[in-house]
């Protein structure tokens, strides 16, 4: 058993392994089709001053090689941390990523788990009490919530609580007084509150969406009836028969939220400043700064492949039907 | 809340929309691009919405702007909508090793995160709306051919197809008059759905500073707005039209949307008779 | 049918109807019934017939807006009107149904052992270690082989045949005085299915049963009664042998003609929609005899010798 289930892992670390290689491709082509000397559109201004960095870069990208040659020096430089340089910083690519990446894990993993937990709550609550008044005010409301976009909430957020109501500071991670008094945590949670919020409502209404039609599916399962023809008790049915098994999907589900949350920590990062991946997206796109803007989408990919990378672990464990092949 | 009504009143929102991006030119007090008034005007009775940092109507700006949100919407609804029919079609309908390979290739791309690579080449290529359009076009098509496929493969299955062929008909026709009516149900739902993130998506684009300069774009309001540090002075009549517009017809689609799909795909069974055995 | 039974399961006047949108489906129309304690009554009929919707009528496992009318009586407790609660207590308990389709009515993510251990602890104030041995005893009981080591496994490890053995293991895991058995033997193999069938027999020896079932033989095998059910209607009832070799009801007959040994002549036409019922009998569309008074009148069941009953004006 232990054999086929490391078998199984090995394929999907595989199949990791080929979509972080198709995005690589993308990036390479992406690079090519930049008109302009390679070079000399990459780093002006490091070409200018400093062109002894130009020659070293020619040589470890091979850009006096054949196309294939690059292309394998590419993925080589980039599975070596070698990502590039950035227009606007000028400096490494990789350097200035690893820099911010933790600051939007920082909101982004709390507003995970936080929309994965009321997502999942209020989702499996209105499943179970499917039809009555609950659950037709909670479908409502989600699908209001769901419709409104993170850059509203966010904009909302920050005029009505922190401009009008002065309950939350302005944006950026720590008030003026850090210069003086150094950086406080619970300063930085007082700033980082708003944004984890927003993060978290703009992705609860879709996990509730999903929670509640696994619930549905799972209830009209021959099972449930089983259950019921044995003399269990409702709140028993619910947590050891339709909970355990209307969950198992949510783990694919959370885990795409993550992957779409990437997406709303752009825009929300860039209206409370706050100094994460997705700031740093929005500051590039401003400078149209390539390099930097494909080692952005990089490593977007690479949590993404994380994440449903956890997934499918969490999967194996959780459902003792994930076998050998199946997909989970 | 009754369905029927919901429904109805996101489709007059929508007409409005519609209405407003039509006349702007007749219903709009200034053009758009005037220095109409002074900069940072509050709202008043001479500029509904105030003015802009350069002095510009924000009302008439904003009616304006409803053409570039739907038009990126609606032309991304079409394409997605196209390109996802036809992939799916093909896939669902062809099976074997044509299905497997479609497939394959759409799960690889549905893991890539879109959105950051919409940005990449927004940056290589400066798009303006219509070409905005067409990128998103073809990402929602390639996640929108995946649940068509799904729905085809059931359709494939079913004796009514297979007699079709037995008939000796040709597979486009088949695939044309008695495949494609049957999924039209889906479709039209995705169609709605699409222009609903398209239209979210455009702004939030527009956000960041992503498309024609020249066109009037609510995204690139706020865009403007963040930029001359609106958010932190409270300007909350520049900041807030664009949003509050595209959030209300996001809202006005979502409902036509969800009443959309309650019509068409009747999910509700009676359980009961379903053990009547 | 007379006959009041103080003792054993006694069916009165049932009435099952769903609505569905604007229409009403009577599903099981007037329904009397009796099984004495010990006894195996089978119930026959096809598909659609309302069998199963009477098994689960007598378990209350209908939804909440079904409409119910009528009396179902076990060892005096009247079924229909005690409380949700207690209904609870006795279900899995004193009446224990095995649901159709093993496959499906087992829980995925649950031990198998788990599952058995489950309706032990409820209805015989055993737990944990306690609870876990009794489960182990009865998937013995069932013919599970090594049934400690099968404690662990889950129900996609096991063959057709073993879940609906897990099936029965959980049913008389509340020592039941009364069964239900709906469709066991439906969808496995002839070898597998004897073995089911002598399983059956052997548990029910001191229990009453109810076997609901479209397979001839195997209702030949191990009831002591038939009845054969129609279009929401019981059209027959006797003994077995009665029933099987000497069948009164048209249906009945066109049933047994139906099977491979017999030559395999099937029922001409359709059964009627249950949502518009011609008047008259249900029967006679698909009748090779009939007249005019069949498509106008509606026959009552009658008993034409003792414990023999049919619902036909041609009775003999």
């Amino acid at each position: 058993m232990k054999t086929i289930k490391n078998f199984y892992f090995f394929k999907r670390i595989v199949y990791c392994a080929f979509v972080f290689l198709v995005s690589m491709s993308i990036t390479f082509v992406v690079l090519h089709l930049m008109p302009g000397d390679f070079i000399e559109s990459m780093m002006p201004y490091l070409a200018a001053v400093h062109p002894e960095f130009s020659e070293t870069f020619r040589e470890s990208f091979g850009l006096n090689r054949p196309i294939t040659e690059q292309y394998v020096l590419y993925v080589v430089n980039i599975l070596q941390g070698n990502w590039g340089y950035s227009f606007q910083y000028a400096a490494p690519v990789f350097d200035i990523i690893a820099e911010k990446v933790v600051w939007t894990l920082i909101i982004l993993l709390p507003a995970t788990v936080f929309s994965a937990l009321a997502g999942v709550a209020t989702g499996a609550y209105s499943g179970w009490k499917d039809g009555s008044k609950i659950d037709i005010s909670l479908l409502n409301l989600m699908v209001f919530v769901g419709a409104v976009p993170s850059y509203w909430w966010a904009i909302m957020a920050i005029l009505i609580f922190s401009y009008s109501l002065g309950l939350f500071p302005l944006g950026g991670i720590v008030g003026l007084d850090a210069l003086t008094t150094g950086i406080d945590p619970l300063d930085v949670l007082h700033h980082a509150l708003l944004p984890i919020i927003v993060l978290t409502l703009s992705s609860i209404p879709g996990t509730y969406y999903f929670m509640r039609n696994s619930m549905l599916m799972t209830l009209g399962e021959g099972y449930i009836l089983t259950a019921r023809a044995k003399g269990v008790r409702e709140r028993d049915i619910l947590r050891h028969h339709a909970l355990k098994n209307a969950m198992l999907p949510m783990i694919t589900i959370v885990s795409l939220q993550c992957a779409s949350m990437i997406t709303g920590s752009i825009f929300i990062e860039t209206i409370f400043s706050w100094p994460g991946l997705g700031l740093l997206t929005f500051d590039a796109l401003s400078a149209r700064d390539l390099p930097l803007l494909e080692g952005i989408f990089l490593i977007d990919t690479l949590i993404v492949i994380i994440a449903n990378f956890t997934a499918d672990l969490l999967y194996s464990v959780a459902d003792p039907r994930v076998q050998v092949g199946s997909h989970g | 809340m009754d369905r029927a009504i919901v429904f109805r009143a996101g489709l007059a929102i929508l007409m409005l929309a519609f209405l407003a991006a039509l006349f702007a030119p007749f219903i709009t007090p200034y053009a758009p691009d005037e220095f109409s008034g002074p900069p940072l005007a509050r709202p008043s009775a001479d500029h509904l919405l105030g003015t802009n940092d350069l002095g510009q109507d924000i009302f008439s700006r904003l009616i304006y702007g409803t053409q570039a949100t739907l038009i990126i919407g609606f032309l991304g609804a079409f394409i997605g909508v196209g390109i996802g029919t036809a992939v799916g079609i093909v896939a669902g309908y062809y099976g074997g090793r044509t299905d497997e390979v479609i497939s394959r290739f759409i799960d690889v791309l549905m893991t890539i995160p879109t959105f950051p690579l919409l940005l990449v080449f927004s940056a290589l290529l400066s798009p303006g709306i219509y070409v905005i359009g067409l990128m998103m076009g073809v990402i929602g098509g390639i996640h929108s051919g995946r649940v068509i496929r799904s729905q085809v493969l059931s359709l494939a299955e079913t004796n009514y197809i297979l007699g079709c062929r037995a008939l000796g008909l040709s597979d486009l026709s088949i695939m044309l008059r008695h495949i494609l009516p049957n999924a039209l149900p889906l479709i039209i739902v995705k169609f709605v759905f699409f222009a609903q993130s398209f239209m979210l998506m455009g702004v939030g684009l527009g956000f960041l500073g992503i498309g024609d300069a020249t066109v009037i774009d609510w995204g690139q309001m706020i865009n403007r707005a963040y930029s001359s540090g609106a958010f932190a002075l409270g300007l909350w009549w520049w900041i807030g039209p664009p949003g509050l517009a595209v959030t209300v017809l996001s809202i006005a689609l979502a409902m036509i949307g969800f009443g959309l799909e309650e019509q068409l795909n009747p999910r509700i069974r009676h359980r009961n008779l379903e053990v009547a055995v | 049918m007379n006959t009041t039974c103080p003792e054993g399961l006694t069916v009165r006047h049932l009435q099952v109807s769903f609505r569905s949108g604007e229409e009403t489906v009577r599903a099981v129309n007037s329904v009397d019934l009796w099984v004495k304690p010990g006894e195996k009554m089978g119930l026959i009929g096809e598909t659609g017939c309302g069998k199963t919707v009477l098994g689960m009528a007598i378990m209350r496992l209908l939804q909440p807006d079904t409409l119910i009318d009528g009396e179902i009586i076990h060892n005096g407790v009247p079924l229909l009107e005690i409380s949700d609660e207690k209904m609870r207590r006795m279900r899995g308990g004193k009446i224990a149904m095995i649901l159709q389709n093993s496959v499906t009515s087992l829980n995925p993510v649950v031990t198998v052992g788990r599952q058995i251990a489950e309706a032990i602890e409820l209805h015989r104030s055993l737990t944990g270690r306690a609870a876990r041995d009794e489960a182990i005893r009865l998937l013995g009981e069932v013919g599970i082989p090594d049934p400690e080591k099968r404690f662990e496994c889950y129900p996609h490890e096991f063959s057709g045949g073993m879940n609906e053995r897990v099936m029965i293991a959980m049913a008389l895991a509340g020592d039941p005085s009364f069964l239900i058995a709906d469709e066991p033997t439906t969808g496995l193999d002839t070898a597998v299915k004897n073995r089911i069938i002598a399983l059956l027999q052997d548990i029910s020896r001191e229990r009453s049963m109810l076997f609901i079932t479209h397979d001839l033989a195997a209702a030949a095998q191990v009831c002591d009664r038939i009845a054969v059910m129609y279009c929401g209607e019981i059209v027959e009832c006797g003994t077995a042998s009665e029933v099987l070799s000497a069948p009164l009801h048209p249906y009945t007959r066109g049933l047994l003609g139906s099977l491979p040994q017999n030559g395999l002549h099937p029922i001409p036409g359709m059964s009627p929609s249950l949502i518009s019922v011609p008047p008259g009998c249900r029967f006679c569309d698909r009748c090779e005899r009939r007249d005019e008074r069949c498509t106008r009148e509606h026959p009552k069941l009658t008993e034409v010798h003792t414990g023999q009953y049919v619902r036909c004006f041609f009775h003999d």
